[in-house]
């Protein structure tokens, strides 16, 4: 007994000490922003410090989970863009998972008990946290949506900020138009059919070409699938050996193409095009494997819910505009050294 | 009080104590999480942030009642997750496309788990024998697929007001889920503790020979532990689906983890024969107050995952610790 009771001990040291440890570790920002807002308040009593604490305007932040590079970004991004506000702080908090859809909905709950001041997240199923964006209606929390411009949600979304998809089809659209000098065959790697982003990115490009004598002679989804694409690329390379040019409506399928391709020997007849602007599409770029990608900006989303932010924290919440389209930009091999860091 | 009554109601009192001296740790543990967390944040001790975490928990708490039976008996059930995002989807798409009553559909949801679990169970104790972790990491698969191919991948939308009642309603104030939490806990306790079919649970999982050759049928008590984890993670399925109003093909996600991490979090032995489903919940509610403590103390998901970990290993190390 006296060597369970030992143990016993030890573990809720150990559980305490870990909680305040991380604790301390994860409020450092927020302390040190604090500690300098103290000190301007320097002599002033404790009371006063609480009182302004109070009045701290809190942005929720949460991305579909930390396990892609472009929600990292945005989320440094966040960061680093309400830094520089003075009485803002921001909440970042994320599920493990895409596929954790109860795990995001449950930190919403939670954000929601701490009574933030405005929201701003990417959210991987709107239909299921509409329940919970309802009861932020509810409360008067403003929820900015990030990575959409549609509304999917039961719920009244104050802001949508999202890259101008139809943009990016265009700007390929362009690019392909300037490539192949308006003449040529081309085969399209297709996200899920149905999609919004699909739909937005595929209508860009073919309002672009249309009227040139560009052809699509082959638009297959391939579900953003990367494995998928190299199969379909082999297909479509069978039944038109005499393609040009491969769109990738994402840059994995694009890459997943790109290996039938050289798998092929035909890395010197056809070009390929991506989306996104993932690192490793950015470094096929410049090894000359990919002529090109659409950079969607992670950053741009997070400087769009910021300034919201600060909108609504100055009480200007009328002038927070309905939508925020965030325009996309296109890397080739001339301009990469630009986006690679 | 006569002799003769304090003799049994002293036995009462201390096998009872024996079978529920497996909380001690996690309720220790529930009790300094709390002291810590009121003291760290101002929104924890609240009574909307309780009702709060007692809904979070309230789902994957049900889905751990069935999981106790499988452990009780000395197997386990890695289908659950699976069976949650199957009866969800059933009952949406009876709801939605086919318009059914709304009890109907909730039947029909119960009825496809307490079948998928009969599933398990037959596997499990039919000639073959196949061993509990393959037999359902088998069906895991299969139920997952079939709720895949169901829907084509895609989430039910768009159902009847009527049915958020399950998931969102409240009888006054306490959340409806909640109620439905303590009224499966009661019945699993009442039938763990005061009746015979409940008892040979603890029997075969103790010992399956001794069981057998006192008469117990060890098929049936097995093939009953997986129905009821079927039945238990169904009805946390119908749950899930009311309280966010769609069914949801990829729903569940990491249950099967998430519910023996509360279970053994709660005292009861993988090896079968020991636990308590009071334990069980406490597990439950020491991992959903967690969560909930660390997402309001802005702790990363990263952080939130080893905390977790460290406190299974802890908990479980003392139940063992206990045992020698």
């Amino acid at each position: 007994m006296n060597k369970s009771l030992k143990w016993l001990l030890l573990l809720t040291l150990i559980v305490s000490i870990v909680t305040v440890f991380m604790l301390s570790g994860c409020k450092e920002e927020a302390a040190t922003e604090e500690a300098e807002t103290e000190e301007t308040a320097s002599t002033e009593d404790e009371e006063e410090v609480v009182v302004e604490e109070v009045e701290e305007f809190v942005l929720g932040y949460v991305p579909k989970a930390f396990i892609s590079v472009y929600y990292i970004n945005q989320g440094d991004a966040v960061v680093a863009e309400v830094e520089k506000i003075e009485n803002m702080r921001v909440e970042v908090l994320s599920p493990v998972d895409q596929k954790d859809i109860e795990g995001q909905i449950k930190i919403y709950e939670d954000l929601l008990q701490k009574k933030i001041d405005a929201l701003a997240t990417s959210v991987s199923d709107p239909a299921a946290a509409s329940p919970v964006f309802l009861e932020y209606n509810k409360a008067g929390i403003p929820i900015m949506l990030m990575d959409i411009l549609i509304n999917q949600t039961e719920a009244e979304i104050l802001s949508l900020i999202g890259a101008d998809e139809y943009t990016s089809g265009k700007l390929v659209g362009e690019y392909v138009l300037e490539l192949l000098e308006g003449k040529g065959k081309v085969a399209i790697l297709a996200g899920i059919p149905g999609q919004w982003i699909a739909e937005e990115r595929l209508s860009g490009f073919m309002d672009t070409i249309a009227g040139s004598e560009i052809e699509v002679v082959a638009n297959q989804p391939a579900n953003w699938d990367r494995a998928l694409a190299t199969d379909t690329m082999e297909n479509i390379i069978q039944a038109n050996p005499d393609i040009d040019l491969v769109w990738g409506m994402n840059d994995g399928m694009a890459l997943g193409g790109l290996k039938a391709i050289e798998d092929m020997g035909l890395m010197d007849d056809i070009i390929v095009v991506g989306t996104n602007g993932d690192p490793e599409a950015l470094q096929a770029v410049k090894d000359g494997k990919l002529a090109a990608t659409i950079v969607l900006s992670s950053s741009g989303t997070a400087k769009a819910a910021v300034d919201n932010a600060k909108l609504i924290m100055d009480g200007k919440i009328n002038e927070v505009p309905e939508t925020v389209p965030v325009i996309p930009a296109r890397a080739t091999l001339e301009n990469i050294n630009q986006f690679l860091e | 009080m006569n002799n003769y009554m304090r003799k049994i109601f002293n036995s009462v009192i201390s096998k009872y104590f024996k079978r529920e001296s497996v909380i001690t740790a996690p309720i220790i543990g529930i009790v300094a999480l709390v002291i810590i967390l009121s003291f760290l944040s101002p929104y924890f001790f609240t009574i909307s942030n309780i009702i709060n975490i007692l809904r979070q928990v309230s789902i994957i708490s049900i889905v751990a009642v069935g999981m106790t039976y499988a452990i009780l008996t000395g197997g386990i059930d890695l289908s659950v997750g699976s069976i949650v995002a199957l009866s969800g989807v059933v009952t949406t798409v009876l709801l939605k496309n086919f318009g059914l009553n709304l009890g109907l559909c909730i039947l029909t949801g119960l009825f496809v788990g307490a079948l998928v679990g009969a599933g398990n169970g037959i596997m499990i104790v039919s000639k073959i024998k196949m061993p509990p972790f393959i037999a359902t990491l088998a069906m895991m698969g299969i139920v997952r697929g079939i709720a895949l191919v169901i829907t084509s991948g895609r989430p039910i939308f768009q159902l009847p007001d009527q049915f958020s009642f399950i998931g969102s309603g409240f009888l006054s104030r306490i959340p409806f889920p909640v109620i439905l939490m303590f009224v499966v806990y009661t019945i699993a306790y009442i039938n763990l503790n005061y009746t015979r079919s409940g008892i040979h649970f603890y029997s075969v999982g103790g010992n399956e020979e001794a069981s057998r050759l006192s008469g117990i049928k060890i098929s049936t008590v097995k093939f009953r532990a997986y129905v009821i984890s079927g039945l238990t993670a169904s009805l946390a399925g119908i749950i899930l689906a009311s309280r966010v109003m769609v069914g949801e093909p990829i729903a569940g996600y990491m249950y099967e983890l998430d519910s023996i991490a509360a279970v053994v979090i709660g005292g009861t032995s993988m090896f079968g024969g020991e636990g308590s489903i009071i334990g069980t919940l406490i597990g439950a509610l020491l991992m959903g107050i967690l969560r909930n403590g660390l997402n309001l103390l802005n702790v990363s998901s990263y952080w939130q995952q080893i905390v977790l970990g460290l406190v299974i290993a802890l908990t479980v190390s003392f139940n063992i610790l206990r045992r020698k």
